[in-house]
């Protein structure tokens, strides 16, 4: 079948002149092409993602509304289950299929907050000052505790009075560059966030 | 929107892989004309949609009832399964002169249940009736191959329905169980024909899973969603429909290569079905073209009419 000459199947604008419906006697009133002109065309888009949740790492895929462009507020209207994905093959359990609430939560955290010892009040800080406080405090225990060698001598260069939680939802090289960065530091107490 | 609360059962089925083939329901085409009248009332395209009612509702009672045909060549059938190529290849099984006798049959008893006609489709099933052998044989070719303009369209949805009766009659012949998935299938398993729209189930065992369902034998086969059925894209795709759409209908248009395929998505309308959809959302696709998105799914009931060899696909 000479595969070329296919044709795009479109239809005229105007009258739908040479269509079935014309050659049938049934091309629609003229203003039905007009009217189309005001009808709104909504764009949405469907975007596929891992639940946040934990270790099983089910696939989703999010609704949203609004293109990329600046000042377009966009909005994630529904998540459902990735039916093509071979983990939940499309089910979520009951915490993946609330996830769009966990999404519009009036609760969720928006920005970094810290909760000084003694003090009862969570104070909201900057990305800069939370991040310096977390390297500050990790190298002020990191110097004060670090194991470099047993009691047999040997080198151990272990850092036991810190642990780490990781995410869930990473991939496996996520997963191998959380092992290198957090290795290397001589923490051995860490894990990804999977049993929560 | 609410999440759904799972039935007894539903586990299990969740755990199974889709299954790659959904052969047509007996019911395909009964179904089809209940859809194309329901959506027909207060429509602008009442007259053509309780046309194509009708003409569904014909293949309907010629499914139930079939002419004797002969049967097809089963050795050729396995190898062609064997081979992973359609069994139901349109354009060798067009040059078998069956779907000619299936054609002469439905005429009949259609202008026989429509005795109230208009003149201008008389006019076109005596065309279609009259016309030789080999006549009809150019235009069937003519069709499915996608020249719409080389062909009258007053005769394309009666031709059109033929066609898609007999190949759908065809599939009881096929052992679709040997049908084996393969990925980016972006013509249909069973006949080698594009799809007219895009299915999103809302059932187990297909709950979620996007089918692309062949304009010609109604056989649908599952395609990952989120992915360009032409040119296989995943960027950017974007999902376009009309505020307050009320078919269901979303059409997924692909920046890359400028197509778009309507979808049905049955969650918003689940005894809607495609065909009729689609025929009922033609504003749809004349808005997409304006955007310059173009169409390559064909619909075998409805002949476009556009600009002939001014869009051509390169």
């Amino acid at each position: 079948m000479d595969m070329n000459r296919r044709e795009f199947f479109k239809f005229c604008g105007v009258g739908l002149g040479a269509s079935s419906l014309a050659a049938l006697g049934m091309t629609p009133e003229p203003a039905f092409a007009d009217s189309i002109r005001h009808f709104k065309l909504t764009a949405s888009k469907e975007t596929r993602n891992t639940c946040p949740y934990c270790s099983v790492g089910c696939g989703l895929i999010m609704y949203s509304r609004g293109s990329g462009g600046r000042n377009v507020k966009q909005d994630i209207f529904h998540i459902e289950g990735d039916a093509d994905h071979p983990v939940n093959r499309g089910s979520l359990c009951p915490k993946g299929a609330g996830l769009i609430d966990f999404i519009h939560s009036p609760n969720r955290l928006h920005y970094p907050q810290v909760r000084e010892p003694g003090s009862k009040e969570w104070k909201r800080v900057s990305w800069n000052e939370a991040l310096d406080r977390i390297a500050r405090l990790m190298k002020e225990d990191r110097d004060a505790n670090f194991v470099e060698k047993n009691d047999a001598g040997q080198t151990v260069n272990r850092w036991l009075t810190t642990g780490f939680l990781a995410a869930s939802a990473a991939s496996s090289e996520a997963g191998y560059m959380t092992h290198k960065v957090v290795r290397s530091t001589g923490i051995l107490g860490f894990d990804n966030q999977a049993r929560v | 929107m609410s999440s759904k609360i799972i039935e007894p059962g539903q586990i299990e089925a969740s755990a199974t892989t889709p299954p790659f083939v959904l052969l047509p329901p007996k019911d395909v085409f009964a179904r089809r004309a209940e859809g194309l009248a329901s959506l027909a009332a207060d429509h602008p395209l009442a007259a053509y949609l309780n046309l194509i009612a009708r003409v569904s509702a014909a293949q309907d009672e010629l499914l139930a009832n079939p002419p004797e045909l002969p049967d097809l060549d089963q050795p050729a059938l396995v190898t062609a399964l064997k081979h992973q190529m359609p069994p139901l290849a349109v354009d060798s099984l067009l040059q078998e002169s069956h779907w000619q006798t299936v054609l002469d049959v439905w005429l009949t008893r259609f202008s026989k249940q429509n005795p109230d006609l208009p003149a201008p489709v008389t006019q076109a099933l005596a065309q279609l009736q009259e016309a030789s052998h080999q006549q009809r044989l150019d235009w069937a070719k003519d069709l499915t191959g996608g020249r719409f303009s080389d062909l009258p369209g007053a005769v394309v949805p009666f031709l059109g329905a033929a066609l898609q009766l007999t190949w759908t009659l065809w599939l009881d012949q096929v052992p679709a169980q040997n049908i084996r998935e393969q990925e980016d299938q972006t013509v249909c398993p069973c006949c080698g024909s594009l799809p007219v729209a895009g299915v999103i189930h809302q059932r187990q065992p297909a709950d979620g899973a996007r089918y692309l369902l062949c304009s010609l034998c109604a056989t649908q086969w599952h395609y990952v969603r989120l992915k360009c059925s032409h040119c296989l894209g995943t960027r950017g795709l974007e999902y376009l429909h009309f505020d307050d759409s009320p078919y269901g209908i979303r059409a997924e248009a692909c920046p890359e290569c400028h197509t778009c395929l309507k979808q049905l998505y049955l969650e918003h309308a689940p005894n809607a079905d495609a065909v009729a959809a689609d025929l009922a959302s033609l504003d749809l696709d004349m808005s997409l073209a304006e955007q310059g998105f173009h169409r390559r799914a064909p619909s075998l009931l409805l002949a476009p009419g556009g600009d002939g060899n001014h869009n051509r696909e390169a």
